[in-house]
């Protein structure tokens, strides 16, 4: 924690609670913090919590009690600002299916550009992030689901985030998209110093990745450090079975 | 049929455990005609009452007396004596112009006698009398009350004949079965109307709340799809993340959700001008003659302005209660509610009569939501404007309220959370209790 006090937290995430109405606990006392310029990852068997955590550090749930500050910023407080730094793709995310993938990223673009030719240079950069080449200026309801995928990825990575929050960023995606999406967020975030907050249940995606993960189980954080390191220290040959080691599954 | 049945079996369970299509598709076309049924039921039953009493006090009327003969002094005596009508003498004079005396002396029925009108009957030939009837609104009262004081002629024929035929032996058959003839007009919003085209007048007016409520249900629609595709698109999600404010996307979706709904109302109010005037033209009026002839174009701008602020609060209703659908079907199925609240209202106002009813009941009705177009357009037609303000300004609180909670809903979370699953469980639950 001490070398962690002398370096900027893009996220810091402390004593989480989360109780749906209803009386659901989906987060329960769960603390942690990401590195500005890092991949974190956050891992954990469904309704562990990592969904609920992501969309609360991207202002659209409010905690229950606990505290999450992005690059200093108190999401519940000042959210108007955190939205200005964060840029987040939820697990499901669908696009506007009569847009062209052109015409979506261009109504993104100018949400966050500050002109006409900043719009254009994020656009730009989107269409290349995406790989989608001239089916850029088709219609989204005849994209594929991978294609959707790419096109909502480089809208989120587009706008130059200080800190982008991806939920699951390559669920339900075949082998061909799955890397090439991986690739993309491992280049932009090592090019732009982009600092990723994560979540997967693909291990090996997260050991390719991320600098360091966050085991979360039943909503709280029951393993953290780098891939490698809790290899090494749970005694396993790889991620999964440390997974499987600490969730109690194996 | 086996494979059929289970089908079925899947759609219909599918189908009715989702409340709120129960609500919208099934509920709300039922309470809607319960509704109707029992708004024209109480309307009818209280404008045939209103205008009973009336009757039984005795009707108002003035008396234009340009024979002077025997057959009407016998007029006059049967008035007083069947009708119990209370006569007030005028002067010779314009007939428009002297019921519109009449009117302000709150006598809304004139009543002339042509000059020959004795000597006529005495010669065996039939006589004829005019009627003059104020109409106030175009409403069941006033059609009704119109026709008390148009059935004179034929009242006193009927009362003349049974004296001719007890009279006399020789008297011509034809002549003695209806020996007194009348022609009746009305004067409605300050001009001299033929009766047949009043009628036609009323039933345009009868056609007026259902264009109305089409463009509001359309809007309502329009609105509740939008907030159910963003769901069911799942596009919400990065929507409400972005750095834009709240309002921001509420605003959005109204104004392009009134955009069309503007293109709507107005190809609503060409449409229903050309049908309006193509009733009129077909009975030799036109479009001077038919019910927006009447209002004029400032009128028919401020009915305008009334239908474009019900989709305005269809709109919003729509927008607020489709965010509490988790996909297109169920934000479409709560658009129902607007369709109740919306219609009844439209119906107890176009039954409603400006001129003879309490004005507590009046005012009561006008406070409520989407009246306004029906109330603008009937106190304009009877230049009560006060009954167009209140609903004019009742609807804007609402839409403000309505407004005010749309933004509290787009500030929380319970857009993307819903209220929880428990209570759906349980009715899902209840549904397959019963059918087992």
């Amino acid at each position: 924690m001490e070398r962690l006090g002398r370096v900027n937290l893009a996220v810091e995430v402390k004593e989480l609670v989360k109780v749906y109405p209803g009386g659901v606990a989906a987060v329960r006392g769960l603390s942690f913090v990401v590195e500005e310029g890092e991949i974190y990852g956050l891992i954990g068997p469904n309704g562990a919590g990592k969904t609920t955590t992501l969309r609360i550090i991207a202002t659209l749930l409010k905690p229950t009690s606990g505290s999450v500050r992005v690059f200093g910023l108190d999401v519940v407080r000042e959210a108007p600002r955190v939205r200005r730094i964060i840029s987040y793709l939820p697990e499901e995310a669908g696009a506007y299916r009569n847009l062209t993938g052109y015409e979506y990223l261009s109504f993104m673009a100018r949400l966050y550009a500050a002109s006409r030719r900043d719009a254009e240079e994020m656009v730009e950069e989107a269409i290349r992030i995406s790989g989608l080449g001239d089916r850029i200026h088709d219609k989204v309801k005849t994209y594929s689901k991978g294609m959707k995928r790419r096109l909502l990825l480089a809208r989120t990575l587009m706008v130059r985030p200080r800190l982008a929050i991806l939920d699951e960023p390559t669920s339900g995606l075949d082998v061909i998209h799955a890397l090439h999406v991986r690739r993309v967020i491992r280049d932009y975030a090592r090019s732009h110093g982009v600092t990723v907050l994560l979540s997967s249940h693909n291990m090996l995606e997260v050991e390719y990745l991320c600098s360091r993960v966050g085991i979360v189980h039943q909503g709280r954080l029951v393993a953290e450090g780098e891939p490698r390191r809790l290899i090494e220290e749970h005694g396993v040959g790889n991620l999964e079975e440390v997974f499987a080691k600490v969730v109690g599954g194996a | 049929m086996g494979v059929l049945r289970v089908l079925v079996v899947k759609e219909l369970k599918d189908l009715l455990r989702d409340r709120k299509l129960l609500i919208g598709m099934i509920l709300a076309p039922l309470l809607i005609y319960v509704a109707m049924g029992a708004v024209m039921s109480f309307s009818i039953r209280e404008s045939m009452r209103a205008v009973e009493e009336r009757v039984e006090k005795g009707v108002e009327l003035g008396l234009m007396d340009l024979d002077k003969g025997p057959y009407s002094t016998l007029l006059r005596q049967f008035l007083e004596r069947f009708m119990r009508a209370r006569i007030v003498e005028v002067e010779p004079g314009p007939p428009s112009k002297v019921l519109r005396k009449l009117i302000a002396k709150r006598v809304p029925a004139l009543l002339v006698v042509p000059r020959g009108f004795s000597r006529n009957i005495s010669r065996g030939l039939r006589g004829f009398l005019e009627v003059y009837v104020e109409i106030g609104d175009l409403s069941i009262s006033s059609m009704a009350l119109a026709g008390v004081y148009s059935s004179i002629p034929e009242r006193f024929s009927q009362y003349l004949s049974t004296i001719i035929i007890s009279n006399s032996s020789s008297v011509n058959p034809v002549f003695a079965k209806d020996p007194v003839g009348g022609v009746s007009k009305a004067l409605f919003a300050g001009s001299e109307v033929d009766m047949a085209l009043l009628q036609s007048m009323m039933g345009q007016a009868f056609m007026l709340p259902i264009a109305p409520m089409l463009v509001v249900g359309y809007a309502a629609s329009l609105a509740a799809m939008s907030i159910g595709v963003e769901k069911e698109e799942k596009t919400l999600e990065v929507l409400l993340s972005l750095p834009i404010g709240r309002r921001g996307i509420v605003l959005a979706k109204l104004t392009s959700s009134l955009a069309i709904a503007a293109l709507s109302s107005v190809s609503m109010m060409v449409g229903l001008a050309y049908y309006i005037s193509s009733v009129s033209t077909s009975i030799g009026g036109g479009f001077g003659t038919s019910i927006f002839g009447f209002v004029g174009p400032e009128g028919l701008a401020m009915f305008a302005a009334a239908v474009f602020l019900s989709v305005l609060l269809a709109s919003t209703l729509g927008l607020y209660l489709g965010s509490f659908g988790e996909d297109v079907r169920s934000a479409q199925s709560m658009v129902g509610f607007v369709w109740i609240v919306a219609t009844v209202p439209l119906y107890l106002a176009m039954f409603s009569d400006l001129a003879l009813d309490p004005p507590q009941r009046l005012l009561a009705i006008a406070s409520i939501p989407f009246t306004a177009p029906l109330m603008v357009l009937k106190a304009l037609v009877s230049s009560r404007l006060l009954y167009a303000a209140v609903s004019m300004a009742s609807e804007l609180l609402v839409l403000i309220l309505v407004i005010l909670l749309l933004a509290k809903r787009f500030e929380g979370e319970k857009l993307l959370v819903g209220r929880g699953g428990a209570r759906r469980r349980r009715w899902g639950t209840l549904l397959v209790k019963r059918r087992a």
